[in-house]
């Protein structure tokens, strides 16, 4: 070992005399001692990593930059068994690569979002990272609306997550394409970046192999026209927000398991990422069981919920801790159930998803079919979230020239499934009413419409006042399809007419609109007016009684 | 298709199987060949690991009604071609 070292030394030094005393030993081994510590006579760090860090440069100014000679350069490189300085080689792949200039993916494990370059990074740099990014769990990159280099009006965010081996696309604009339909303003320059950057990410050949998912991450909408660079690029402040969103959807189940380093730059996110994790992982492979301390319940409105449903409430969110299977259903409704992993969306303040949603349409429907031939009750028929969805062409990327497809829904409203939903009629069209949740994803939110045959009408019910006209039109078109399918003659529309209740109970915040939906669906169910019956305050009341509806499966209205 | 992971015996007429489409969302559709009696369970595990996407994210719906991984075709009484519609969880706020 020894003998290479020296060796090695001399070659690779070239500045020490050969003919020097014999005193100078001494000397040599410290030399040698530090050279295979990876140091330079001055003390410079020329270990590999530090080398790989100058890869993006040229060997010339690579060797300015760590003061050092080119000669001393190319030995330490030869030590290392670098036997080409790779710029050469990263810059060519960058230019294979075509990788929009702002567009420079970064590797936030590698460098903190705080200390990163920002969008004035180059190719070179985007290639000498370009083969880490294979062992990455998450990548994230940089969108602008122009690829053709600098500049552009827009900024969004890509990140690629190895464990779904999906890009998500994160955008705070929404545009309105030449089809009319909205899609988030950056979607095909970040579908042109996946397309880049899918050779150099993924775990391993076979899942390279496949085609990547790409996703719409979601994301509070900016309100005005200038913020999208903050939101996407300071992800030391702004950014934040968005990963959290992110993470919080698409990776929190996973995330102990493959942790981003950057994570730990954000302390208050970290936290309540743990947090999140804490509860998701309570029904799983810990089988620590938690003791449930029930959180303190403030209602504020006129809305109180009773002592049993606050039992209810109380017993559902306990069973999050009992270390039983995620995958229990706890609470159900025909095909549509809440398990153990569902259970943290109840809690005051969560975004509530389609199970919930949809049990409690079954619900207002055993009640509805209840009341059938009762004098004054209106037939009413509540459809589930999924109809809209699938007419609407929701997630389809907008090939489509316009979004409506009645073909994949024209079997749902036959009298067999009717049956199964518990609807008394035989026919979708021999109700008054039929009231359909519709879940606006790009926007991540829950509205309702109404058609109703009795009013000649068909009602948009959001409670942020938002007015979807295509998705009343697509409704009437369901209306007509429906009626052609079962043979019969559409009605006559001339007299029908689109509203849009400005009265109805409005939402404050971004978590409660699916309590407020089942609301408006219970409401509408007996024939109450939909103004005044409650106001924000009311909603966690609300959620409380709801969720002990859902779970003792019968309504207390 | 080897995904579908039935064995092939001898025994089993070819009237036994189904060809069932998987639609997802984003229009493009996966074909699994089935038993009748085989549990959809197996084919939403062949369909997830495909697609590579966890179970806990998609539902799967038949004529607008959730299907179950403990049912069948039989049970729902599929025909062959039938379509299966795998949509993402919704959630919002």
């Amino acid at each position: 070992m020894r003998q290479v070292g020296d060796t090695d030394m001399h070659e690779a030094g070239g500045s020490l005399d050969e003919g020097e005393d014999v005193a100078d030993d001494a000397l040599e081994d410290e030399e040698c001692e530090r050279r295979r510590k990876g140091q330079d006579r001055a003390g410079i760090d020329l270990s590999r990593q530090n080398l790989e860090a100058h890869f993006r440069f040229t060997r010339k100014e690579a060797a300015l930059r760590l003061g050092i000679s080119e000669t001393t350069l190319k030995n330490a490189c030869r030590r290392l068994g670098i036997d080409r300085w790779p710029y050469r080689e990263i810059a060519r792949r960058a230019k294979a690569l075509q990788v929009p200039n702002a567009g420079d993916p970064v590797v936030p494990n590698q460098q903190p979002p705080a200390t990163r370059p920002q969008a004035d990074g180059s190719h070179k740099e985007a290639a000498t990272m370009m083969p880490t990014c294979v062992y990455e769990e998450y990548v994230g990159c940089l969108v602008s609306d122009s690829l053709a280099g600098s500049g552009g009006t827009h900024w969004s965010f890509l990140l690629y997550t190895r464990i779904y081996h999906a890009f998500i696309h994160t955008d705070t604009m929404l545009s309105c394409g030449e089809d009319g339909r909205l899609r988030a303003y950056n979607e095909r320059p970040a579908r042109d970046i996946m397309k880049a950057l899918r050779p150099f990410v993924g775990a391993c050949d076979a899942v390279r192999a496949r085609e990547p998912t790409f996703m719409h991450g979601e994301i509070p909408a900016q309100q005005d026209g200038t913020s999208c660079g903050l939101r996407s690029l300071d992800l030391d402040e702004h950014g934040a927000e968005a990963f959290r969103v992110m993470i919080r959807k698409e990776a929190v189940g996973q995330l102990l398991g493959a942790w981003p380093a950057w994570l730990d730059a954000q302390p208050d996110l970290l936290s309540e990422l743990l947090r999140e994790h804490d509860m998701a992982d309570q029904g799983t492979a810990s089988p620590k069981a938690r003791t449930y301390k029930p959180p303190s319940l403030e209602f504020h409105g006129r809305l109180r919920p009773t002592t049993d449903q606050l039992e209810v409430y109380h017993s559902a969110l306990e069973k999050r801790f009992d270390g039983g299977d995620p995958d229990e259903v706890l609470a159900g409704a025909r095909n549509f159930d809440i398990k153990r992993h569902n259970l943290p969306t109840l809690l005051e303040n969560r975004e509530l998803d389609d199970n919930y949603v949809n049990i409690y349409m079954d619900r207002v429907q055993a009640r509805d079919t209840a009341r059938r031939g009762q004098p004054g009750a209106d037939r009413w028929h509540f459809e589930n979230s999924f109809l809209v969805a699938k007419l609407l062409l929701d997630g389809v990327s907008s090939r489509m020239p316009e979004p409506y497809n009645y073909k994949d829904v024209c079997r749902w409203g036959r009298a067999e499934q009717l049956a199964h939903k518990g609807q008394a009629s035989a026919s979708v069209l021999d109700v008054d009413h039929i009231f359909f949740p519709v879940h606006l994803r790009e926007i991540r939110h829950w509205t309702a419409a109404v058609v109703s045959f009795k009013e000649k009408r068909f009602t948009y019910l959001d409670s942020l006042k938002g007015k979807r006209s295509d998705v009343l039109a697509a409704l009437r078109r369901w209306v007509e399809d429906e009626h052609q399918e079962q043979k019969c003659d559409p009605p006559d529309f001339t007299e029908w007419r689109n509203t849009y209740p400005s009265n109805i109970l409005e939402q404050h915040n971004s978590q409660d609109c699916g309590v407020f939906i089942a609301a408006y669906a219970e409401l509408l169910g007996r024939g109450a007016p939909l103004e005044g019956a409650f106001t924000q305050v009311d909603t966690l009341a609300l959620r409380v009684k709801q969720t002990a509806e859902i779970f003792t499966g019968t309504l207390s209205t | 298709m080897a995904d579908s992971g039935e064995d092939k015996k001898p025994d089993v007429s070819s009237t036994e199987h189904l060809n069932l489409k998987v639609r997802s969302q984003d229009g493009t559709t996966t074909f699994f060949k089935a038993k009748k009696t085989t549990k959809f369970s197996k084919l939403i595990s062949a369909f997830c690991a495909k697609q590579s996407i966890s179970e806990a994210e998609v539902v799967f719906m038949f004529d607008g009604e959730r299907l179950r991984g403990e049912q069948t075709p039989e049970e729902l009484d599929m025909q062959n071609d039938d379509t299966i519609d795998a949509m993402i969880h919704q959630v919002g706020g």
